[in-house]
């Protein structure tokens, strides 16, 4: 019964950080068809901007804060200059540019922070793992959770409560009807973009305790991401939401089972997800 | 046998029924034409029978087979070619490559080959050829095909289809967006080379289906309303119903 | 002359006096040149097989290394432990790649454009994962090393000739090089060819015409994989070494840069952009360790300011003295569709 609560906290705590970070993925698709390959480098640049704030200040808020900023900082200046210059050039264009963001931000994070490892000891006040139920319950972990979900309530609310997020479903829903209509798609992007980046990096700051800082920590979340994206259907949130958990179970029982071969756990659901429907679990066939 | 045959057809997107039960038969050789409002179904019902679409439920045959569960492409082999609404060619292949591919669609197993050279094969290069120039297109035939102009496109469109030798072809408003004068042109071309073959054809300009059909099936938020010749679908009071109600409260 | 005729008596020349230089390379260079140029000779082919899937069938695919790198661990855990004769571990390499893609093709083929490059991507990144886990196969994070290159079959040992030297083994994969640009350029131009092209440029339309398209994208996928395949199998026989590396995403990406940079249209591409690519990352890498920043930067570059590629640019200066135009939308095989 321990054993299994551990499981479950570490599951649901993966699936709802994959799932803040993969819906800023899912939406810019949704909404311009841009695959932003370069989503990975704003959780790690947000992760290590925040993590040298939090060292020098001694503040997880000011750090995560300064996550925060900086990756959405970063995600407006690569859409300004980059993205918005070959909007009409056609997804494949963007895919590449992003893609080659990635190689620069990479190199630019060793450059300015080397290659070594950075870690981050936990805030003083989540320290602590107690014994509940049998279960060894980390104190972060928990606040990942509260984090996590506390991030993916916002979201949906906004989705489905305020103009702005209606107006981002209703773009995603059909384009052009809501360009008829008077939506501004392109500035919607820009601050869906801007909002994701932003999550993105806040992520990647609050994961440090857990897994460390290093360049290219991103790859393998935005891999995750990817899967989480394609498998819950291209544009759907409540898809990635979905496929989150999914993932995030499947790479918890992995680690248990088959330790380093975990990923494999994530390729097989996605394959058997793919096989049976191929848009994805909540996908529109278009 | 029919050329086409369906019954009780059906397609829901969720709560909506686009095509709500539809019966219909459509002899060999016969010029049908697909009357209708907007959003009446009758994109959908085209879709449905080229395999574009799959059905919700009922039954669809094409020259007494049973296509209900196969897909488009094998369709495409039992004789329906299908041109349609938004111009749907190879933008950057050359016309001859355009036209080409529907030559090449006919004969299935030949273009598992991947060593011999098409681009040396004359006889399929001269019917190519020969294609084009019965829709009346004077360029030539290593144009590009989006150098093309709109007009040409069309045209280009249904030299494709016409080289898969279909004996069914079902037409999504062919002329919409044309002058009068290259409607005119488009529908010389249709009536000369769609003739003896099966065509259902969905129009808006009353003109052409007047020039092209010999039956007129009417349909409305997704069933048939009336169905008969074009003189009888003129003093057809539900006919006019549908389109005047329809005008009035646009 | 036409701008046709002209055109292709400049490719035929080119590639004869191309030719002629590959095999007197050898001749000229010594020791590491040689094993240079075999190096490019072994990514001009891998950016040949991605050029297959990329180009004439428009499938973007983000982890194209995946076949280079299991071509690779094939080639070396089949001489080390089953066979020291060229042909048959080649042969076993190729099969088993041609397999993997296959199953793998039946899975992300199915899925719309932009879904089937994040699944490429993924693929590639699992079979790194795997690569780096496995410790009994693969020799984990040190890859294998010490790979002894195979024998030639007797009959061919008897003639004088061997693969073990520097040379021997260029001139084996300039055969192979050659031998593959040869089958890649009749495949373009054939009925198959053509139907890949169908596919590229409107695939609904293929199908509504009676294609089976599923089943082309699949062979031509396969093709595709194998080539990459057989050329990761060279590559560990270079150095004799196999390694994750090869199967690392960023592979794939310099695998994509090489064959924009090239340009996408032209069957010189991939090997121009290749030979490109080995050429100025030799160099760089001995000049800075943050190499890959500029491969990021030129990549962004590429595709932002001059998308054709070199050989379209080349072409252009060489024939018509014009400037180049801007791509139109439909350059991008396929967006539209989406």
């Amino acid at each position: 019964m321990g054993i299994f609560l551990e499981y479950t906290v570490n599951a649901v705590q993966t699936g709802l950080l994959l799932f803040i970070v993969s819906s800023g993925l899912t939406l810019s698709f949704g909404l311009m068809r841009v695959i932003n390959m370069a989503h990975g480098s704003f959780y790690m640049v947000g992760a290590f901007l925040g993590l040298q704030v939090a060292l020098v200040t001694g503040s997880f808020v000011l750090g995560l804060a300064c996550a925060a900023l900086g990756s959405a900082a970063t995600g407006l200046l690569a859409e300004r200059v980059l993205f918005q210059r070959i909007y009409a050039r056609g997804p494949f264009a963007q895919v590449l540019v992003s893609f080659g963001l990635i190689f620069v931000f990479d190199e630019l994070v060793r450059i300015v922070w080397g290659g070594e490892i950075r870690s981050m000891p936990r805030p003083a006040l989540l320290t602590d793992s107690f014994m509940f139920a049998g279960a060894h319950v980390e104190a972060y972990r928990l606040f990942l959770i509260a984090f996590g979900g506390v991030l993916s309530g916002l979201l949906l609310w906004a989705l489905v409560r305020t103009p702005f997020g209606m107006m981002v479903r209703a773009a995603v829903d059909d384009r052009e009807s809501a360009e008829l209509l008077g939506i501004d798609v392109r500035r919607l992007f820009s601050a869906v973009f801007l909002l994701g980046s932003g999550v993105a990096g806040m992520a990647g700051f609050v994961a440090i305790p857990l897994v460390n800082a290093f360049p290219g920590m991103g790859d393998e979340v935005l891999i995750s991401a990817l899967v989480v994206v394609v498998m819950g259907g291209l544009g759907s949130v409540l898809g990635s939401l979905a496929a989150s958990m999914l993932i995030g179970l499947a790479l918890t029982l992995g680690q248990i089972f088959v330790a380093g071969y975990a990923p494999v756990a994530m390729y097989l659901v996605l394959a058997v997800v793919l096989l049976v429907s191929p848009n994805g679990l909540l996908g529109k066939a278009e | 046998m029919n050329a086409i045959d369906l019954m009780n057809v059906r397609k829901h997107f969720g709560e909506f029924q686009a095509v709500a039960g539809v019966n219909l038969a459509i002899p060999k050789r016969q010029r049908c034409a697909l009357l209708g409002p907007n959003g009446a179904g009758k994109t959908t019902l085209l879709n449905l029978i080229s395999g574009r679409l799959t059905l919700t439920q009922g039954v669809i045959k094409i020259e007494g087979h049973d296509v209900s569960r196969e897909p488009a492409n094998r369709r495409a082999h039992l004789g329906v070619g299908r041109s349609f609404q938004k111009t749907n060619i190879f933008p950057q292949l050359t016309l001859l490559q355009n036209v080409r591919l529907g030559l090449q669609a006919r004969h299935p197993k030949r273009n598992w080959n991947p060593w011999l050279s098409i681009d040396s094969d004359k006889a399929i290069h001269d019917e190519a050829c020969a294609l084009l120039q019965r829709v009346k297109i004077n360029r030539s035939v290593t144009t590009q095909a989006d150098a093309l102009s709109y007009g040409e496109q069309r045209q280009l469109e249904l030299a494709i289809t016409l080289a898969t030798k279909p004996r069914i072809v079902l037409l999504d408003e062919p002329t919409a967006g044309m002058s009068p004068t290259e409607t005119s042109h488009v529908l010389d071309l249709m009536l000369e080379l769609l003739e003896g073959l099966t065509v259902v054809i969905v129009e808006h300009d009353l003109s052409v289906v007047d020039s092209m059909a010999e039956r007129i099936v009417v349909m409305e938020r997704g069933q048939v309303i009336a169905d008969g010749t074009p003189a009888e679908m003129k003093s057809d009071e539900r006919v006019q119903n549908a389109y005047f109600k329809r005008a009035v409260h646009a | 002359m036409t701008e046709r005729a002209l055109s292709s008596k400049l490719t035929v020349s080119l590639l004869l006096v191309m030719t002629t230089l590959l095999g007197l390379i050898p001749v000229f260079a010594v020791g590491s040149g040689t094993e240079f140029s075999a190096d490019i000779l072994i990514y001009a082919i891998m950016a040949v097989g991605l050029y297959v899937q990329l180009s004439l069938l428009g499938l973007v695919n983000f982890g194209f290394s995946a076949f280079f790198g299991v071509g690779g661990y094939l080639g070396a855990i089949f001489i080390m432990n089953t066979t020291r004769d060229l042909f048959v571990s080649l042969g076993l390499t190729m099969v088993i790649c041609a397999l993997l893609a296959l199953l793998f093709g039946l899975v992300a083929l199915r899925t719309r454009q932009t879904a089937f490059t994040m699944i490429t991507l993924a693929f590639a990144q699992l079979l790194y994962v795997l690569s780096l886990a496995d410790d009994r196969w693969t020799g984990g994070v040190n890859g294998l090393t010490g790979v002894p290159r195979p024998r030639l079959p007797l009959t061919l040992r008897e003639l004088g000739l061997s693969i073990d030297s520097d040379a021997g083994f260029y001139y084996f994969v300039l055969v192979l090089f050659l031998l593959t640009l040869m089958g890649v350029w009749v495949l373009q131009r054939s009925r198959m060819g053509a139907v890949f092209a169908g596919i590229r440029e409107n695939e609904e339309r293929m199908t509504v015409l009676g294609f089976p398209v599923f089943a082309y994208k699949l062979s031509g996928f396969v093709i595709s994989g194998v080539i990459g395949g057989y050329a990761g199998y060279l590559n560990a026989l270079l150095f004799g070494f196999a390694g994750p590396g090869a199967l690392f995403w960023t592979t794939s990406g310099e695998a994509l840069l090489m064959v924009i940079l090239g340009g996408t249209t032209s069957l010189a591409g991939p090997v121009v952009g290749a030979a490109v690519f080995i050429g100025i990352s030799h160099y760089a890498v001995s000049f800075t360790d943050h190499w890959r920043l500029f491969v990021g930067i030129a990549f962004i570059a590429i595709v932002m300011f001059a998308p054709l590629g070199l050989v379209s640019i080349a072409k252009s200066r060489l024939m018509t003295w014009k400037p180049l135009k801007t791509p139109n939308k439909s350059q991008w095989a396929q967006e539209d569709t989406l």
